[in-house]
Parts: structure tokens; C-alpha cells; sequence
């Protein structure tokens, strides 16, 4: 399991340059903020062009909270990596 | 833990902590590591389960990237759905005063991710504007919610400083959005 955790975020290093984000779901972890919560889908404008769902997640790189959906479309293609630390 | 994460790991692309699992609840990802690989236009082009092979994914996404006048176009596109999603929840935020506790909650969770969204794919020359304007709500939502949000928003400790602020943000946006989106938002519509 490890060396299979390596191996991916290696490939994920590489491919920061095509846009990869690492979508990162902890549980049990506490981050202080609250979690994500579905939106009103009579006002989910975006989801209906976007293949993720309307929630906001934290951006840990960026400090901030995020739509997810607005990564979806881009100008570029994007790889979603799901890990959970335990 | 998720800052940790990054360290640890020297990671350099954007990495998204979803503590409530509901993004992979909705993705349909159950087991870990998995990943998707989506096309620039939203296309599911492929998916794995542990590892996968980074020569795999370059030959996926060869060619499959846009124009840089395709993509300013899409950034701007993108920016004014969010646009469009704040105003509607402005409107809809009009039912306030009269809604259950967890309508309130939803009228302002609705009003900052918008607000929040619209910073987030802001183009260059909206940015200030719209970070603004999401800190704004930000700041006025956690003062409703500080109160438990109260049916009369006004009764809240810091109501009028919070508003007076948002007003003054949206104020600010008013033009540019209209401009830009060919949205109008409204002065004195938030609770």
C-alpha cells in the first residue's frame, strides 16, 4: 500500500502542469471548518455542465473554501486523485 | 492533518479536502486510492483503482486541451454561471424572514458558495471585485449564523456593520457583473 501511495503522488507531481488536483476526503480529522453541504439544485447552475457535484470543499493549498464543480469544465483536462489518509 | 498532507508529500497541485465524503459519496469513489481522469470539456475519459500509469494519462489527454481564446472564452462563461447562481439567490433569499431554520441555513449557504465560486473562477480583471465581494458575504453570513440566524436578521450583534459592508461589496460588483454577465445584482437583497 505504501509503495503504491508513492507511486501515484509521483505521477501526480508530474502532471501539475495539466491541471491535477488531489481531491482529499478525511474523516475523523477535524479541520474547524464546516463540511459540504448540497446546494439548491433549483439554482445548480453549474452542475448542469459540470460532472462534479456542487459542494464546497476546502482548497488546502489555497486556504479557502471552493466549488468543486468549478473545476469542471477548464481549458485543460483534470485528474481527480481520491486518497484518505487514516 | 490535510496541511500535513501537503507538506509531507511536497505537493504542488491544488489538493481539496472534503471532510464531509460527500464528494465521493456523489462520485461514486469507494475505495482508495482511486482516480478520474476528466476531459477539458467534462468528459469522463478514464478512471482507476490504485495506481495508475502517468504515460497512460498523457496519451489520454494529448490533444485534448483547448485554445487559449477557447479558454478565456470558457473562463468568462464559467464566471457568469456563478454570476447568475448569486443573483437567483438573492432572489431567493427574499423568503427569509418567513423561512424555517433550515431554509435559512440553506439561503445562506446558497448566497456564499455563489459568492464564494464566483472569486474562485474569477478572470483576472474581476478578481479583486469578486474576492470582495465573497468575503463579504463571508463575513455577514457568519454574523447571522453567530446569532443562530434570526428570523429578523437585524436583531443579530453586528448586523449593520456586516450589511452595510456587503451593500457596499455588491454595490461595487454592480456594474461589472452587468457588464461582463449581463447580470444585475441587488443592493439590500441579502438577509
Amino acid at each position: 500500500m505504501e509503495s503504491a501511495r508513492y507511486r501515484v503522488n509521483g505521477a501526480m507531481k508530474q502532471l501539475a502542469a495539466f491541471a491535477a488536483i488531489g481531491l482529499m476526503a478525511l474523516s475523523a480529522c477535524g479541520s474547524g471548518s464546516s463540511a459540504g453541504r448540497p446546494t439548491s439544485s433549483a439554482i445548480d447552475s453549474n452542475s448542469r455542465v459540470s460532472p462534479l457535484p456542487a459542494i464546497e470543499v476546502d482548497d488546502v493549498t489555497a486556504d479557502r473554501r471552493v466549488a468543486l464543480d468549478a473545476f469542471i469544465p477548464s481549458d485543460r483536462p483534470t485528474l481527480l486523485w481520491f486518497w484518505a489518509p487514516h | 492533518m490535510a496541511n500535513e498532507f501537503a507538506d509531507t508529500f511536497d505537493i504542488t497541485h491544488t489538493l481539496l479536502w472534503d471532510q464531509s465524503f460527500q464528494s465521493w459519496a456523489q462520485l461514486g469513489v469507494s475505495l482508495q486510492p482511486s482516480a478520474k481522469l476528466y476531459g477539458a470539456d467534462g468528459e469522463l475519459l478514464a478512471e482507476w483503482l490504485g495506481p495508475f500509469d502517468k504515460e497512460d494519462v498523457l496519451e489520454l489527454i494529448d490533444g485534448n486541451q483547448v485554445s487559449a481564446a477557447a479558454g478565456a472564452d470558457a473562463t468568462v462563461e464559467r464566471f457568469c454561471r456563478y454570476a447568475d447562481r448569486f443573483s437567483r439567490a438573492q432572489s431567493d433569499a427574499g423568503a427569509y424572514p418567513t423561512a424555517s431554520d433550515d431554509q435559512r441555513q440553506r439561503i445562506l449557504d446558497d448566497l456564499r458558495y455563489a459568492a464564494n465560486a464566483l472569486a474562485q473562477t474569477a478572470p483576472g480583471e474581476l478578481a479583486v471585485l469578486s474576492e470582495q465581494l465573497a468575503a463579504a458575504v463571508r463575513a455577514h453570513s457568519q454574523v447571522l449564523l453567530d446569532a443562530d440566524l434570526p428570523p429578523d436578521p437585524s436583531t443579530a450583534g453586528g448586523y449593520d456593520d456586516s450589511a452595510a459592508a456587503l451593500d457596499s461589496a455588491i454595490g461595487a460588483s454592480i456594474a461589472a457583473l452587468n457588464e461582463t454577465c449581463d447580470v444585475m445584482l441587488q443592493l439590500h437583497a441579502t438577509p
